[in-house]
């Protein structure tokens, strides 16, 4: 079997075979004979020679896993060649949605539909967890919409306002 | 000694003061939003009393449902914990009207120390140094501007009732005064409920030391040394030590008589916190009290080999204080991270959701203090502190060492949490070398944690490899488990389809 599989930003090519146990892989050329054991749900025990390395894997939101080897966690998602053809669907250029960056409720709308913001200026303000967020826009334009308003509940990557 | 003691609070402090109250054969009454009923201060309790939906100004900050729930269950004392009521001298009073034990100081010096601005005044009364600045509240951002150019830029703005970070702003110049000030208040008052916020000098490379006194009501108080706060976020501590590498046994004695003096005058008895900024020449400046039970009191707990917990309700239900000041000795070093739900590699935004699983470090020399669990959902509402981890050693080197090992051993699984910024913190030279400032972790995030590899490229590589090894065995496991699912679908599928067919 052969994945693409992006890490930490970087992306790397993987065939892996495995039979009872005992895995072949090769890792953007690299050679790895593995003997595998998994003592529990998401923990992956990998013997090379007399070295071993438990490894921990869990999902994340958005498709990808978080791996912690060691002292070390890394960010992977396993690409597979279909996904790879439809993404990157971007929106039209000059055009910003402001989105929360996480669950929580709208304390402030700074800005109205069709004030002008610079970049850096505070659109919305979004308190989670006691702390209060100012959702700035990252350039210099007008606020075409606003889609909150105050005491809303919010979630992650809910568009806020647009600034073209 | 109680029978009964009603915890007015949540998250890890409310677990810490319930193992406590099981320690001393008193039972633990928890109070609940609708958010947290079946938060592990819940489960640990033996009566848990409803208070409201989430909002905490709907429950944890509602005084009557709290004073109520502790009737209705017949506790006889209320320990408020941190944050929330803890330091809300109405609150206080309300309990001793209400005939109840509050475990934490009077009224009257919670009332005292609690607003900032006459704390500074009864420190200036005994002789402590103070920070230049303002004692009165700010009426207008006018005031404000004419205060910051009197004692110079940079300045503080800083909630009178406030205590974590919440309410406080630094201010480098006149342009950023006005919005500055506005998010100060609508913080104070959403935090504490009191808008009020005064200014102070900023001290430039400051250390944050403070000093932890326990008294009780015959006029015993005593200090037990310092803790090292000076790593700092945002003004939210996140690693504490004790003792502090740069305080040494004569000024720890200068800094505790202060102390002792400014607690004394106000009356106070009980646990209460001195918090001092001492600058790059070891003088110190009284910057605050904090009239409740710290955050961080764990580390002090394994350097003096004292309870605090335990002493608090001793000294509340009216008993002498245990031990006297000569009984007070430092032993070794601790080290406490407060690990938060934000993920440390996106400016630490805060990562609520669901713990799927969790591995908590054990072996010699560690305390784990957790209010959450392996199937939790950390709630949007609430400080996102999950646990703190402590650990400790011989010596403060030995104790960084230990506390490599434990964060290795920990993980948190299904959020984001701030475990590897403290294991590139444990890391850090200057860290190491105890050579920092509250400003450290500002300049440590501008360099990029983690960014450097001390294994070398080859050892780096081999460990991203095996990373990718794992990820795609986990694909793997996962498409198979899957693939058995659709299979079972499928064949369903295939019955309802035979089913619609024989029905023509």
């Amino acid at each position: 079997m052969k994945y693409e599989v992006e890490i930490n930003g970087r992306q790397v090519t993987v065939e892996l075979e495995e039979r009872d146990g005992q895995v072949t892989a090769r890792v953007g050329g690299r050679p790895y004979e593995i003997n595998v054991a998994r003592p529990e749900g998401g923990a992956y025990l990998l013997f090379i020679g007399d070295e071993v390395y438990e490894t921990r894997v869990w999902a994340e939101d958005g498709g990808g896993v978080r791996v912690k080897l060691r002292d070390r966690i890394f960010q992977a998602k396993v690409i597979d060649r279909k996904q790879r053809r439809g993404a990157a669907d971007h929106g039209p250029e000059g055009r910003q949605q402001l989105t929360a960056p996480m669950p929580g409720k709208v304390v402030r709308v700074l800005r109205a539909a069709g004030d002008e913001v610079a970049a850096g200026q505070g659109v919305v303000v979004v308190e989670a967890m006691k702390m209060q967020n100012e959702i700035k826009s990252s350039k210099a334009g007008r606020v075409v919409e606003v889609r909150v308003s105050e005491g809303a509940t919010v979630t992650a990557n809910q568009v806020l306002a647009v600034v073209e | 000694m109680f029978k009964k003691l009603l915890i007015a609070n949540r998250g890890e402090i409310a677990v810490r003061i319930a193992r406590g109250c099981r320690e001393m054969g008193i039972s633990p009454v928890a109070v609940y939003s609708d958010a947290d009923r079946a938060a592990l201060h819940v489960r640990v309790a033996d009566e848990a009393i409803h208070i409201g939906p989430p909002p905490s100004a709907d429950s944890y900050l509602r005084i009557d449902k709290i004073i109520d729930a502790a009737r209705r269950t017949g506790a006889e004392a209320i320990h408020p914990g941190y944050g929330f009521l803890s330091e809300n001298a109405e609150f206080a009073r309300a309990v001793e009207d209400a005939g109840l034990v509050l475990v934490g100081p009077p009224a009257s010096a919670m009332q005292l120390m609690g607003s900032k601005t006459s704390a500074r005044q009864a420190a200036q009364a005994v002789g402590a140094p103070v920070v230049p600045g303002t004692t009165e509240p700010l009426r207008s951002v006018e005031e404000a501007l004419a205060t910051a150019e009197e004692i110079g830029y940079p300045v503080m703005l800083k909630a009178a009732s406030g205590g974590g970070g919440k309410g406080m702003r630094m201010v480098r110049s006149r342009d950023e005064i006005g919005s500055a000030l506005a998010l100060a208040q609508s913080e104070a008052a959403a935090s504490f409920k009191d808008s009020s916020v005064y200014i102070e000098k900023f001290i430039e490379r400051p250390r944050h030391i403070e000093i932890q006194l326990i008294g009780d009501r015959y006029g015993n108080l005593v200090y037990l040394g310092e803790r090292e706060c000076s790593l700092q976020r945002r003004h939210q501590k996140v690693v504490e030590e004790c003792p502090s590498p740069v305080v040494d046994e004569d000024l720890r004695q200068r800094m505790g008589e202060a102390a002792v003096r400014i607690a004394r005058s106000a009356g106070y008895y009980n646990a209460g916190t001195i918090e001092f900024l001492v600058d790059p020449q070891r003088n110190f400046y009284f910057l605050e009290m904090n009239t409740r039970l710290q955050v961080e009191h764990p580390v002090t707990e394994l350097v003096t080999g004292r309870d605090l917990v335990h002493e608090q309700i001793r000294v509340a239900a009216g008993e002498k204080l245990s031990f006297s000041q000569s009984d007070v000795v430092l032993r070794g070093a601790a080290i406490e991270c407060r690990v938060y739900a934000e993920d440390p590699h996106n400016n630490f935004l805060p990562s609520p959701g669901r713990i799927t699983r969790v591995v908590t470090p054990a072996g010699p020399g560690v305390r784990y203090d957790s209010g959450s669990y392996s199937g939790w959902e950390v709630p949007i509402y609430y400080d996102p502190l999950l646990a703190k981890l402590c650990v400790w050693a011989e010596t403060r080197a030995a104790a960084i060492d230990r506390l490599g090992r434990v964060l290795d051993e920990y993980t948190v699984e299904g959020i984001n949490t701030t475990v590897p910024f403290f294991r590139a913190v444990v890391r850090d030279d200057a860290f190491r070398r105890g050579d920092f400032d509250t400003g450290f972790i500002d300049h440590f995030l501008k360099d990029g944690f983690g960014a450097h590899d001390p294994e070398g490229d080859e050892q780096a590589r081999r460990l991203e490899d095996l990373a990718v090894i794992a990820a795609a065995l986990d694909v793997r496991a996962r498409a198979t488990q899957s693939g058995a699912a659709q299979t079972r679908a499928a064949e369903s599928r295939w019955k309802l389809y035979g089913r619609l067919h024989q029905r023509r």
